[in-house]
């Protein structure tokens, strides 16, 4: 049985990705009382796709969940990447929710969850190195000790903040 | 791995890989081409040192060219070995014969194989032990030592300890042993050049007479024939008598199958080279030896005082002052004790390579194929064969002309069932073949191999008048190949039980725990890396394109699986019982490796993920790339999402290029 998907082959490099300019104050929330992960990422998909007008909420909804079937997004660094390539967008778009208390994964009961980077991206092949690119770049910056200072930070406004030091 | 302060303890479990294990076993180190040739020519080239001696005391002094013709023989058996390992990576006469000819001829023509090498290890030794003791015997009196050593209890001393000494050494593994034999062959080169100048000039400066052509056979040489008139009235049968005994020179080709195993990418014309040299080295020293023993050395003391020591008699009648020829003799005695000591060494190399291949056939159980607990060779194999040559030895008195011919029944035998089965695959098995023993002739859609058919013929006249006319061999080789035969069809039997019981027959595997990733594997030295993780053992798809991309000289390639850590449990630093599925697994992969000469360095990282333990592995052994098969159940750029997110999870992470690899195809990425 072939694999399904079989983009064509692209080893091409992708200039680096920048976090700050994926994300904007409006789009930082923060979730007290430990929502069920599934209803953060409703939570933060309809904020994004209100934001940017993107269109129908549900569709959006739809891929992330498909994807959030596949291979986990979740890392042992209590951060999760729910993400999705979605047809007819232009641009890698991106919002970010902290956890306070920390939630559980349903899927992965060993690993909780305190920071939340929910991104859509283009459904182009030309996409993907991108999309392999803000995942690393994703994982390597939200590592535990940032994520205490983001978690600090208290206002949307200095989250922001503290992600353009970091990766703007 | 950079030691740094550890970050903030993640929330909840940590999937990083938990613990790491090596894999290891002694066969997965790869020789060049010129090291497998110095293995070979440690048993065929030592003939050198013995086979004028047995010869002539058999025919004559017209045993010089019946050993020439012999050499060139050679070739053409060499050509015969070139094309069953075309066909086949571990082609020696067993598994060809098995192809060919079935299971029950397969175990008669390794049962005469083993009667082969089991007595190459005596006959070199003991032939060494004379040469000593000769040399021993002629300087005490000028060193005015009143020293006599009995020449066939202090042979039979010295081959004992030569025996015991490569014992040690294959027990240690086959590295070590290449690297001897090439040292050896070095030295022996050396001597060969100064004999044949030296005899040159010798031989220019008094003139010689040509050595007879016409054979003639000693009472003993005619065997069974003894008193018969058919050696006088049927001309060539005496040729073929002559042609049989010169036939120990041979001995060794053998070792070319055992070694292929082992040789370097490219694989066969590495082989090829090895065979050209093999034929060439040892027909110039082996027959231009012995033609300058039977030239320059009186006949009235070459046979009765140095059948046994021919080339030190050589050394001896050398034009030149005493002293020199004396320090001569000394060389030559060193270098031939280095060669013959080599050949046991051979010897128990290919009988430890021709049994792993019977055990890996379910013919040996599997308690002949325990591995060292720390070597990972099959010391018990190679402890059998051994005490089987010391016995020998002991049983032989230190007659070398008795161990001779002995040792030309397993020699011929084994030739004759090779080339037989060779020439049945022609007709049984159409794929092409990267070499053919050429003179094929094409009728129709026939093609008819009258090159193998000639080599046959040949074989088969020599090994039915050796029976004749070889008492001692035809009696001890039939016995012994019987017995042989007879423990093989017993042990798989026995194996054929376990078998329907549900027992798999695998590769073994040795396993050490390795503190972290970065100190899994120390080895590794090589400028790139690259990093294969393989699951399915039936799908080893991407290790097989790298194997046949990469460039194996310059790259290093780490294969590792994932598994998880709960269920798996290490006692200690080197036990432990790997699963069945890791077993097929690395059975497979370590046959890949096989098949195209590279080295691989297998790793099990015991894990709750197998992307993070990719991700880690991949940076802690510093790879450049690291190759994945597609999954079946997501898409591929899918499956190298999750191994992006772990990427960017670890501590400083350098670029790397992860390709995923199925069916011709190819997506691959830089993080």
């Amino acid at each position: 049985m072939a694999p399904k998907d079989t983009p064509p082959v692209s080893p091409k490099r992708v200039p680096p990705v920048v976090l700050g300019k994926l994300i904007d104050p409006t789009l930082v929330v923060f979730f007290d009382g430990g929502p069920a992960k599934n209803d953060a990422i409703k939570d933060l998909v309809g904020r994004l796709v209100a934001a940017k007008n993107l269109g129908p909420a549900d569709l959006f909804l739809a891929k992330v969940m498909e994807r959030e079937a596949g291979p986990s997004t979740t890392l042992d660094t209590g951060l999760c990447i729910p993400h999705a390539r979605v047809q007819g967008l232009q641009e890698v778009t991106a919002a970010l929710g902290l956890f306070h208390p920390e939630i559980a994964d349903p899927l992965q009961p060993d690993l909780s969850i305190r920071c939340m980077f929910l991104f859509l991206s283009p459904d182009d092949p030309k996409f993907i190195p991108v999309n392999l690119q803000v995942l690393r770049r994703i994982a390597q910056v939200f590592q535990p000790a940032f994520i205490e200072k983001l978690h600090a930070a208290k206002t949307p406004q200095k989250v922001f903040d503290l992600i353009q030091q970091k990766d703007g | 791995m950079d030691e740094k302060q550890p970050s903030p303890r993640p929330p909840g479990g940590s999937r990083r890989a938990h613990e790491v294990v090596v894999v290891t076993t002694a066969l997965l180190t790869f020789i060049p081409w010129w090291r497998a040739a110095a293995v070979v020519l440690c048993d065929m080239a030592s003939t050198a040192y013995y086979v004028g001696g047995i010869a002539e005391r058999a025919v004559g002094e017209a045993a010089v060219w019946y050993i020439f013709g012999v050499l060139v023989f050679a070739g053409a058996l060499a050509a015969v070995y070139l094309e069953s390992c075309s066909m086949f990576i571990r082609g020696g006469v067993y598994r060809v014969v098995k192809e060919a000819l079935g299971g029950t001829l397969a175990k008669v023509s390794v049962s005469a194989l083993m009667f082969d090498y089991l007595l190459t290890g005596p006959i070199s030794s003991v032939s060494a032990g004379q040469y000593l003791v000769g040399l021993l015997n002629i300087l005490c009196p000028h060193l005015h030592i009143g020293w006599k050593i009995p020449v066939a209890w202090g042979s039979v001393a010295f081959a004992c300890l030569i025996t015991l000494y490569f014992w040690r050494k294959n027990v240690i593994g086959i590295e070590e042993s290449s690297e001897k034999s090439w040292r050896i062959m070095q030295m022996t080169t050396v001597m060969g050049v100064i004999l044949l100048a030296w005899s040159g000039y010798t031989l220019w400066l008094r003139g010689f007479d040509w050595p007879s052509t016409e054979a003639v056979l000693s009472e003993e040489a005619l065997g069974w024939l003894r008193g018969s008139d058919w050696m006088h009235t049927v001309g060539c049968l005496g040729v073929l008598a002559a042609f049989g005994h010169s036939f120990l020179g041979l001995s060794g080709l053998e070792t070319m199958a055992q070694v292929y195993r082992e040789i370097e990418a490219p694989k066969l014309p590495n082989l090829k080279k090895a065979a050209v040299a093999i034929v060439l080295f040892s027909a110039v020293l082996t027959g231009f030896a012995t033609f300058a023993a039977v030239a320059i050395v009186p006949d009235d003391v070459r046979i009765p005082l140095y059948a046994d020591n021919l080339l030190s008699g050589l050394a001896m009648f050398l034009e030149g002052p005493l002293a020199a020829r004396l320090a001569f003799q000394s060389f030559v005695v060193l270098a031939g004790f280095m060669i013959l000591s080599g050949a046991v060494n051979t010897a128990i190399f290919g009988s430890n390579s021709v049994l792993n291949r019977l055990a890996e056939d379910g013919i040996l159980t599997d308690w002949f194929r325990g591995l060292h607990h720390k070597f990972g060779t099959t010391h018990r194999m190679i402890n059998i064969v051994v005490a089987l040559q010391l016995l020998l030895i002991v049983i032989s008195q230190g007659d070398v002309y008795l161990l001779g011919e002995a040792y030309a029944f397993g020699v011929i035998w084994s030739f004759v069932f090779m080339v037989f089965a060779v020439t049945m695959l022609r007709f049984k098995e159409h794929t092409v073949r990267e070499w053919r023993v050429p003179f094929n002739l094409s009728v129709g859609r026939l093609e008819l191999p009258f090159g193998l058919a000639g080599i046959l013929a040949v074989l088969l006249a020599v090994a039915g008048m050796n029976l004749l006319t070889k008492k001692m061999a035809t009696v001890s080789g039939a016995l012994f190949t019987a017995g042989f035969f007879g423990l093989f069809t017993v042990s798989e039997r026995l194996n054929e039980r376990k078998r329907r019981e549900g027992e798999t027959l695998l590769e073994k595997f040795n396993m050490r725990r390795a503190p972290a990733l970065g100190a899994a594997l120390p080895k590794l030295a090589r400028e790139n890396r690259v990093l294969v993780a393989v699951r399915d053992h039936g799908n080893l798809y991407p290790l097989r394109r790298v194997l046949e991309t990469v460039d194996l000289e310059t790259t290093d390639i780490v294969v590792m699986t994932s598994i998880i850590a709960k269920g798996f449990h290490l006692e200690g630093e080197a036990s432990g019982r790997m699963r069945t599925e890791e077993q097929l697994l690395f059975t497979n992969v370590l046959n890949l490796a096989e098949k195209y000469g590279g080295n691989v360095h297998p790793l099990l990282v015991l894990s709750n993920d197998p992307s993070y333990a990719i991700a880690q592995a991949a940076q802690a052994l510093k790879v450049q790339q690291v190759v994945l098969g597609a999954s079946m159940k997501i898409a591929p750029e899918t499956q190298i999402e999750r191994l992006a997110m772990t990427w960017g999870a670890l501590e400083n992470p350098e670029p790397v290029t992860v390709r995923i690899l199925w069916d011709g195809k190819e997506l691959s990425f830089t993080l």
